[in-house]
């Protein structure tokens, strides 16, 4: 039985049926680490003791038959905090930090039944695209390890494509949940903003991050969401929402109206062959009895440098908590108070995030505060504006995910910066408006996935899955497996 | 807009950073690159736009009650992620240059 290529229902299935144990299960979770990890390298850390406690546990009372997340293993994104195991960020700052207390997340994960495994890399303080920016590890693509698993959730997204577990909790500040999703052959939703609580997920951007589950199928991603979601009195910003996010799953696209918005298919910016794997997505949506309909962003190339000043601001006032004082890295090398901020923070911190946090401090400094993040500010309700017109007309909006496939470990880090932050032109501007966007995987350019994504109206959702799930019916793309090759951790 | 190094050291200081010279120039270099992007963003008539500085929805908080919480048995576990401690305090170095009221 290949339980590496289950699905969540799938899974569940055999549980109740009492085919497989729990403690089976995490066993063979445990067996597929061992065979593929170091090809891979997807986690920070792992721990099949703790797991397979976990896993007793659930056998001995017994799976839920109406709990489809009862018993199944899960990895979490490490700048999720747990109590059970470290929490890095994949910083120096925070390499040997434990919390005090679990995530909202983690929690409902643990209330549903599910065995948290270990807890997976990414850039730096989920600043980047490639989780290169990781001061740990290399994480790499399954489908060929030369090539990057994309980031900042690249841990989350290589151990699911990887088949290390079904599925996975990442952050998406910027694309970092899609974009990985996306390399990978993966579903991933960035839930609108409000949706999943962030109370104990190290904060990067607070305006714009977000929770999301990264699967292998829309159901199994719509029913994570159901599980993460909800009002949290420890989250300021959490959404007083109560929506099950499976209910329009199955239910026909006909008549739906979808918006292609022609800026996200510029040919200067996206390459041909993921041009084309999304138009055929987008015939097959038409097959299916959808009606497109051409729309428009004619800002869209201004959501790049608004949220570099937005989120970088928001990073600068964020990070300022990692002073050596109460947890986290601490300088040997100084000798007052004020040396022990400068140097804890200068030895902890990497380049990228010390890039980000300067950054932020020219945009909100005196100087440079109407320039750079005044204007960002008022760029972002331009586009949240140009988003509201949109949906007056239509249902969703689709549109590639990424400008090109994964590309080679090493490769961005040669380009330059504006070249990499180009990157995330198709990704950035739904975390300024704030929306739901999903990725589901659409097709393969030379061997690699393409990702289309599925935008939508603020807690729509339910018509994101919907119109993912009927594609994914008729589509095969989301079936097709990594061998994985090569490589070394 | 011209970023150089006195402008980094400058907004370093403010953020508690120092550089190496490697990091010094990276990021010169890195921010530079970016420059046209935000001077493009000047190009965007935001005549009487107001700005978007949170990410809720409804542009409301909800607030909590501002009662202080005390959780003694946290205290422990609290003190055992600082890096230095005595009895239940944090240590710290000197906080005046002159060696005086550190501990």
């Amino acid at each position: 039985m290949e339980l590496h290529k289950k699905t969540v229902e799938e899974l569940h299935e055999l549980l109740v049926n009492k085919e497989l144990t729990v403690q089976e299960l995490v066993e063979s979770t445990f067996d597929r680490i061992l065979q593929v990890e170091d090809k891979v390298g997807a986690f920070i850390s792992y721990d099949k003791e703790y797991a397979m406690e976990q896993a007793k546990l659930v056998d001995e009372r017994g799976v839920n038959p109406n709990n489809v997340l009862d018993g199944i293993p899960v990895a979490v994104k490490d700048n999720i905090v747990t109590k059970d195991f470290r929490t890095t960020a994949a910083s120096i700052m925070l390499e040997d930090f434990v919390s005090v207390y679990d995530a909202t997340v983690v929690k409902k994960l643990q209330d549903a039944g599910m065995i948290i495994v270990g807890k997976v890399n990414l850039d730096e303080f989920a600043m980047g695209g490639t989780t290169e920016n990781s001061a740990l590890q290399q994480t790499r693509n399954p489908w060929d390890t030369t090539r990057v698993a994309g980031g900042s959730s690249g841990g989350s997204a290589a151990a699911v494509a990887a088949g290390m577990v079904p599925v996975s909790l990442g952050t998406d500040t910027g694309g970092s949940i899609r974009q990985p999703a996306s390399y990978t052959n993966l579903v991933g939703i960035k839930p609108t903003y409000g949706t999943v609580s962030r109370y104990g997920v190290i904060a990067f951007a607070s305006s714009l991050d977000q929770v999301g589950p990264m699967t292998r199928t829309v159901k199994d991603n719509a029913l994570m969401l159901n599980a993460i979601s909800g009002l949290d009195e420890n989250d300021g910003t959490s959404a007083d929402i109560d929506i099950d996010y499976t209910e329009k799953i199955g239910q026909s696209i006909k008549g739906l109206k979808i918006g292609i918005p022609t800026e996200l298919f510029d040919e200067d910016e996206v390459t041909s062959g993921v041009i084309e794997a999304v138009r055929n997505a987008v015939d097959k949506l038409k097959e299916l009895g959808a009606e497109v309909i051409d729309v428009s962003l004619p800002d869209l190339k201004y959501s790049i440098p608004a949220y570099y000043a937005i989120s970088s601001a928001e990073a600068s006032s964020n990070l300022q908590r990692f002073d050596g004082i109460r947890y986290g890295y601490r300088s040997k090398n100084a000798k007052t108070l004020d040396e022990l901020y400068v140097k804890s923070r200068s030895e902890g911190f990497g380049t990228e995030v010390k890039k980000r946090i300067v950054l932020g401090g020219i945009a909100l400094s005196e100087q440079y505060y109407d320039k750079l993040y005044g204007q960002a500010t008022k760029a972002r309700t331009v586009l949240i504006n140009e988003y509201e017109e949109i949906f007056k007309k239509v249902d969703i909006m689709v549109g590639p995910t990424t400008v090109s496939t994964a590309p080679l470990i090493g490769e961005t880090v040669e380009t330059d910066a504006i070249e990499t932050y180009y990157g995330d032109i198709l990704t950035n501007i739904s975390n300024l408006t704030g929306s739901p966007s999903l990725n589901i995987p659409v097709g393969f350019s030379k061997d690699m996935p393409v990702g289309m994504q599925l935008i939508g109206n603020h807690f729509d959702e339910p018509t994101l899955y919907q119109v993912g799930y009927a594609l994914e019916q008729a589509t095969d793309a989301h079936k097709q497996f990594p061998k994985i090759k090569g490589g070394v951790k | 807009m011209i970023v150089d190094e006195q402008l980094v050291s400058e907004i370093g200081s403010v953020m508690k950073l120092e550089f190496t010279e490697a990091q010094m120039s990276t990021i010169i270099a890195e921010i530079n690159n970016t420059i046209t992007m935000f001077e493009e963003l000047q190009k965007l008539d935001t005549e009487g736009v107001e700005g978007t500085f949170y990410g809720t929805l409804t542009n409301k908080a909800r607030l909590r009650k501002d009662e202080a919480v005390r959780n003694e048995k946290e205290v422990a576990a609290l003190l055992e992620n600082a890096p230095a401690t005595k009895d239940t305090f944090i240590e710290v170095p000197a906080i005046l240059e002159d060696g005086e009221g550190g501990a």
